[in-house]
């Protein structure tokens, strides 16, 4: 005699199924192809189908199908060249496109993106300490100039950027005119030091505050590293804007600056493109 | 296990609305999972679940000023991902169907293990027609009352619990116990 299960037992059995897990970024994937639409409710047909998870059985598929016919090939032998057929090759010619140059190749989006599915991006959303830094909004302006992510990669210069003797100097503007006109003219830090001394000395009674400017420019620039990093225009540029200054007084922000995650993202071509996504946003602040 | 929360899920909405985009994320964090398990549950395809749910989502998105407030949202979003699946379904190439009564009818919970009944229980879900399908799955794996179906699969009342007793004892008859 065959019965059904009772409503119990198959109730039992759909439990049993239970719930699934969805794929590993699920949801960056999804925030990062919202990232590319309007805004919510803005309507506009997309096929979003395209690129999905699907996409990967497709691709397996004809890669599969490319190996057997290789195969077959290779079984078998190349089918010859039918005679009548070798003239098309040079008349062919003519409809072959100009090859790509690099200026064609937009690679900020991509590089963008190849970062968001990155592992480093999934460490550095993980960690508090550098999560922290990137949701300050004058350290991400900041750290949108490319060159300064690049230069970043530098110790030295995240040490310039933290350096609380560097922050006083680009808080004052006739220091920071000073530093400037100094590194220009590559002045030496042992002539400025001179330089300097004898103006200070000249200068003390008058003029207490300028002279222990002046002797803070030169105690920057006689350290050849910290003179280094900041001959780079980007750097001094961050340093230009008093917001990215106060958010470096904060010991915990400057900490982060080293932080290992933070670190190893700066030094991946996507991070800075990554920064203006919106979809790295929304990672940063739903974690 | 389920995911019910209207309050937060129309202030979210809301957010959204005025541009914040990250609030979103907030609504895919909250129904990623039920939503996966609905497509996963009614497409049997891992693959083909994980875009059918990005692609309610996504729709979720760009059609969210269409949201009736006075609405449940999960309820909304759930028409969306079925809607997505039955779009899926149409999409896919037919393959062999899905004999009624399924090899291997022994006492499940004794005879199969786990996996094994599983993949028995799923395969007499892929057997069911997508109506009945829809109403298992939505009642099963998102915990929807049968007003809720109603409103998700747009019949009525009345419909959804016909449709589910139908898909019960067509679930009941294909996962045969012999005595």
């Amino acid at each position: 005699m065959i019965k059904p299960p009772g409503d119990e037992a198959l109730e039992a059995l759909l439990d049993d199924l239970g719930m699934a897990d969805p794929p590993e970024g699920f949801s960056r994937r999804v925030m990062h192809q919202i990232g590319s639409l309007p805004r919510a409710g803005g309507a506009r047909i997309t096929s979003s189908s395209n690129g999905g998870f699907q996409m990967k059985k497709v691709i397996w598929g004809i890669a599969t199908a490319a190996a057997v016919i290789l195969a077959i090939f290779a079984m078998r032998g190349f089918p010859p060249v039918e005679q009548g057929t070798e003239g098309t090759v040079g008349a062919a010619k003519k409809y072959s496109a100009a090859q790509l140059s690099s200026k064609d190749v937009v690679l900020g989006d991509t590089a963008a993106q190849a970062f968001l599915q990155s592992a480093t991006f999934d460490r550095l959303i993980k960690d508090p300490q550098a999560r922290n830094l990137l949701s300050n909004a004058a350290v991400q302006a900041a750290l949108r100039n490319p060159e300064l992510t690049s230069a970043m990669q530098s110790a030295d210069v995240r040490a310039a950027l933290r350096s609380e003797v560097v922050a006083n100097i680009f808080a004052d503007a006739a220091a920071r005119a000073e530093l400037e006109a100094s590194l220009k003219s590559g002045m030496t830090a042992a002539a400025k030091a001179d330089a300097v001394g004898a103006a200070t000395r000249a200068d003390m009674r008058a003029n207490v505050q300028a002279g222990m400017k002046a002797g803070a420019v030169a105690q920057v620039l006689s350290d050849a590293s910290l003179a280094a990093a900041l001959s780079i225009p980007a750097v001094r540029a961050s340093l230009s804007e008093a917001a990215f200054r106060d958010a470096m007084a904060h010991a915990e922000l400057a900490a982060a600056l080293n932080n290992a995650a933070f670190v190893a993202a700066i030094q991946d071509a996507g991070f800075a493109a990554a920064l203006s996504r919106s979809d790295f946003a929304a990672s940063l602040t739903n974690r | 296990m389920y995911v019910h929360q209207d309050a937060d899920d129309t202030a979210l909405v809301r957010r959204c609305l005025d541009g914040d985009t990250g609030a979103f994320n907030a609504i895919v964090e909250r129904y990623q999972r039920v939503l996966f398990t609905v497509a996963l549950r009614f497409l049997g395809d891992r693959d083909a679940a994980a875009d059918a749910a990005q692609n309610a989502f996504v729709r979720a998105f760009e059609k969210l000023d269409t949201f009736d407030p006075g609405r449940r949202f999960f309820s909304w979003i759930y028409r969306i991902v079925i809607n997505e699946c039955l779009n899926a379904k149409r999409r896919e190439r037919p393959t062999d169907p899905i004999p009624e009564t399924l090899p291997g009818g022994c006492d499940p919970f004794e005879l199969l293990d786990a996996a094994e009944r599983r993949q028995r229980v799923q395969a007499a879900i892929m057997a069911l027609s997508a109506e009945y399908r829809a109403v298992i799955v939505l009642r099963h794996f998102a915990g929807l009352s049968y007003d809720e179906i109603a409103d998700a699969v747009g019949v009525a009342t009345g419909v959804v619990k016909s449709r589910l007793y139908t898909a019960r004892q067509r679930l009941g008859q294909m996962l045969l116990e012999r005595t």
